[in-house]
């Protein structure tokens, strides 16, 4: 569906050399758009350990656990619906940012087809990218590859 | 005639022989009083006269001068004797005759008399001797005297101005009326002076003029004016002649009157006729027997008569209709006895036999001594007032069976009628609102000052708006007001009928309709948010059966893929309209001004897929500035041009003009095409909810747009119409307040 793209080769040698690989958390409430992430990412090849939750309060109750246990595994990525039951997008945010080990975390925030409203409130968190779901497959599909360019500029970073 | 006989006497004396003359029986007998001196003025002789005249027996060779006792002059200052005309012509000076002196005689008494001294002289001319004759003048000097005091008792009692004038204008005398007139005191002397100076100088010459053909010898009369010393103009009346003065010139003599109150009165009388005359009402005066006296212009207009067919006429017979006689004596008895008539309403006739409500007002005229003489009468037309009264009454009555509440005011807001729907929504009575200010009596709330409603009031005669009134039970009511000015030809404020509608329900719906529209438009935004979250799923997942798992469905299983498809985007297409619809009304009118060019050009570029898809051409006029919302602007554009490209022709290139014009306070915009036209059987229906001329197959579109255009223009209390010639093209026209 998509060209090739050097980045996914890089990584794929990357992970052939026996990286571990990514952990994302994502929280989102829809199962239909879990499952549309896990295309995405398949899409555009990114290897992940996907943790999903369904509920805002889950996602806190995880994190603030993870913060605790110093041996605690790595955090790459957060990808977050504004709009979830319990604790909202944004309650999530400030979670992470209050985290000791997890406050550099990137994060997408992902939101409806008409956000408005919730737009100021991301950009004040400063998330990382903002990605409203689109309604068509393609569009939806190219989350896969902001993905893998959040934790491209991760692993670059880390090395 | 005194000195011939003198001469005689002095030739008698100088005849040294008077003892025994003949003369002497003569001069004894003589009833003058004559003596005679020698030359030092030693008495010589008298003669019984002069002894009943003096009052005394002289004595001879020892008395001087003269056989008078004590000798005044008219002044009353005494003459010494050796200062008396006799001695002064023995002394050989010349003694003018006529000389009048006043003599005492011993026992008090005084008389006048005229002395006639003479000298004798000898043949060498030295003086020898004197005679001298003493008339008696005390009888004609008493009637002389007496008659200048009646003279100037007359002058000084008479209020008209006396007074005597020079020929060449100095004042010889003025009585002290006359000197009041002028203004002067008795310090200013103004006799001597020249009288020209006091008359007015536009009278100046006339009056010389005058002055000097009296002096003439000429009568006449003059009117004038002066200027007194303290200023005063007075209007003078002078009667004049000539008179021979003492001197021997002829002077003038005149009386003169003050006239100026006469002036001012006919002046006055003059002004008070007009004042009738010009008056609007008919103002006639009759005798106590009813006879018409006076009859003014407004009497004529009025009844019909002139003055000349009134005067001399009975009111009775001439204007009261004869259902109405009985009024006269009833008036008539009235005034004889010196009591008015007010403002009484009645009807009479006029000359072509009509009738006419009118008001009267009649009072007693009285004469200078306060007897009652006749009548003036004051007749006004109120037939105008009548007719709007009934008018009045009857709409009172017919309005008595309307729920609105009826009042009528005066000009100062008091109530003057109170009909029964004022009554129920009030609570207040009839009787306890007659009289009251209506304002004060409800408590009224205004939606604007009072004083600024007045204005509208008075300036178009009608106003309307929302109040809000206190019942009795003082709960408030919110009514819908409408006053409506009613006036007399003159444009005088006679009542202000105000109606009001009770419209405390309809404000408490109105209210609860506000707040449920912006209910629902907060829910229809909502709704149509949450339902797009579902519908991305319908959509992606009808995608990916159809790409990744068409292969393994059939060919029917494939189409209804496709349905669902197609399904959703319409839906979508659809919840993304509706959340305009509801946002049309988002924005308050009147809030913001929005440039119409820049609308345009936002709607364009919105279109610009579909311009460029349609090589369609779009022109415009240069459009104005305008105070409705931007976007709003930008929608109702986007719609239209949107379906001007939609609905274009298939057999030319598109084509769209915006033009607009102005219209009183309106702007009139009309976006045309060269499309496919509408049917006229639709062009109302075409601005409904969802209402669409064609199925989704042959147009893609929700039936949304040009709902969402009305209800933008509607907003702004605009309108929107389309003209249409199927087949040729459209012409959306819509219309905003400027």
């Amino acid at each position: 569906m998509k060209e090739p793209n050097p980045d996914l080769e890089n990584l794929g040698t990357m992970m052939a050399a026996g990286t571990k690989p990514f952990e994302i958390l994502l929280a989102e409430d829809s199962l239909g758009d879990v499952e549309l992430v896990r295309l995405a990412l398949k899409e555009h090849g990114v290897e992940c350990m996907l943790r999903v939750f369904r509920d805002g309060g889950e996602v806190i109750t995880f994190l603030r656990s993870l913060d605790a246990d110093p041996k605690g595994p790595a955090l790459d990525l957060l990808v977050v619906d504004m709009n979830l039951p319990k604790s909202s997008g944004e309650d999530i945010l400030k979670c992470l940012r209050s985290t000791e080990n997890y406050a550099q975390t990137p994060v997408i925030v992902m939101s409806g087809v008409i956000a408005g409203a919730t737009d100021e409130k991301t950009t004040r968190h400063a998330a990382m990218v903002y990605f409203q779901k689109p309604s068509t497959l393609d569009g939806f599909m190219q989350l896969g590859s902001i993905v893998r360019n959040v934790l491209k500029k991760q692993t670059r970073g880390a090395a | 005639m005194m000195s011939g006989g003198a001469k005689a006497l002095t030739a008698f004396v100088a005849g040294g022989d008077l003892k025994d003359s003949v003369f002497r029986e003569l001069v004894e007998a003589l009833p003058v009083a004559i003596y005679t001196t020698d030359a030092d003025g030693r008495l010589t002789y008298f003669n019984a006269a002069a002894v009943k005249l003096s009052g005394r027996v002289p004595e001879l060779g020892t008395d001087k001068w003269c056989v008078t006792w004590k000798i005044f002059l008219p002044d009353g200052t005494l003459l010494p004797h050796d200062q008396c005309p006799m001695a002064i012509a023995l002394r050989g000076a010349e003694v003018p005759t006529g000389i009048e002196c006043i003599a005492e005689r011993p026992d008090g008494s005084r008389f006048w008399f005229t002395p006639c001294p003479a000298v004798v002289r000898n043949a060498e001319g030295r003086i020898i001797g004197g005679i001298n004759l003493l008339m008696e003048i005390t009888d004609r000097k008493h009637a002389e005297i007496e008659a200048n005091e009646q003279f100037r008792a007359i002058v000084e009692t008479t209020p008209e101005c006396v007074k005597i004038i020079a020929p060449d204008g100095t004042l010889l005398f003025m009585n002290s009326p006359g000197l009041a007139m002028v203004g002067a005191s008795a310090g200013d002397a103004l006799i001597g002076r020249n009288v020209y100076d006091i008359i007015a100088l536009e009278d100046r010459n006339r009056f010389r003029e005058f002055n000097e053909r009296i002096c003439k010898g000429e009568k006449g009369s003059l009117q004038f004016d002066i200027v007194g010393l303290k200023g005063a103009r007075r209007h003078m009346e002078t009667h004049a002649a000539p008179l021979r003065h003492l001197d021997g010139t002829t002077v003038h003599l005149a009386v003169s009157h003050d006239i100026t109150e006469r002036k001012r009165g006919e002046s006055a009388a003059f002004l008070l006729g007009a004042i009738v005359d010009s008056s609007d009402d008919a103002i006639i005066s009759k005798s106590l027997d009813g006879v018409i006296t006076t009859w003014n212009k407004s009497a004529e207009r009025l009844f019909g008569y002139t003055a000349e067919e009134a005067i001399g006429q009975t009111v009775a017979a001439l204007l009261i209709p004869d259902d109405r006689q009985e009024e006269e004596p009833d008036i008539l008895a009235k005034l004889r006895k010196g009591e008015r008539v007010d403002h009484f309403e009645t009807v009479r006739r006029r000359k072509n036999g009509s009738l006419i409500d009118i008001s009267l007002t009649i009072s007693p005229v009285k004469d200078h001594q306060g007897r009652i003489i006749g009548a003036s009468k004051v007749a006004r037309d109120i037939t105008e007032r009548k007719k709007s009264e009934k008018r009045l009454v009857e709409q009172a009555q017919l309005l008595d069976l309307s729920s609105d509440a009826i009042l009528v005011r005066d000009g100062h807001d008091r109530i003057l009628d109170w009909n029964r729907a004022a009554e129920r929504l009030y609570g207040f009575t009839r009787e306890e609102a007659l009289g009251k200010i209506s304002h004060e009596l409800l408590r009224t709330e205004f939606p604007e000052p009072l004083s600024a409603i007045r204005e509208t009031l008075l300036r178009d005669g009608h106003w309307s708006g929302e109040l809000i009134h206190a019942c009795r039970a003082a709960s408030r009511i919110n009514t819908l007001s409408r006053w409506v000015v009613e006036r007399d030809k003159k444009g005088d404020v006679i009542r202000i009928l105000e109606s009001n509608n009770d419209i405390t329900e309809r404000v408490r719906v109105q209210e609860e309709v506000r707040r449920a529209n912006k209910d629902l438009e907060q829910f229809a935004f909502s709704a149509t948010h949450d339902l797009q979250e579902p519908l991305r799923s319908v959509k992606i997942y009808s995608e990916l059966l159809a790409t990744r798992h068409g292969d393994t469905v059939d060919e029917e299983a494939r189409k209804f893929i496709t349905f669902v498809r197609n399904g959703a985007t319409r839906m979508e297409l659809l919840i993304r309209d509706l959340l305009t619809y509801t946002q049309a009304t988002k924005f308050d009118p009147g809030s913001e001004t929005a440039d119409a060019n820049e609308a345009l050009n936002g709607a364009l570029s919105n279109l610009g897929g579909a311009i460029s898809e349609s090589a369609a051409r779009i022109s415009a006029d240069s459009l104005p500035s305008l105070p409705v919302h931007g976007m709003h602007l930008q929608q109702v554009f986007q719609n239209l041009i949107g379906n001007a490209i939609k609905y274009r022709s298939p057999d030319r290139q598109p084509f769209v003009h915006v033009a607009v014009e102005r219209q009183d306070g309106y702007w009139l915009f009309a976006v045309s095409d060269n499309g496919i036209g509408i049917d006229p059987e639709y062009k109302e229906n075409i601005f409904g909810l969802f209402k669409r001329l064609h199925t989704s197959d042959e147009y893609s579109g929700t039936g949304i747009g040009l709902a969402i255009c009305q209800r933008i223009i509607d907003r702004y209390h605009g309108r929107i119409w389309v003209e249409s010639e199927p087949g040729h093209g459209s012409i959306f026209r819509f219309k905003l307040p400027a």
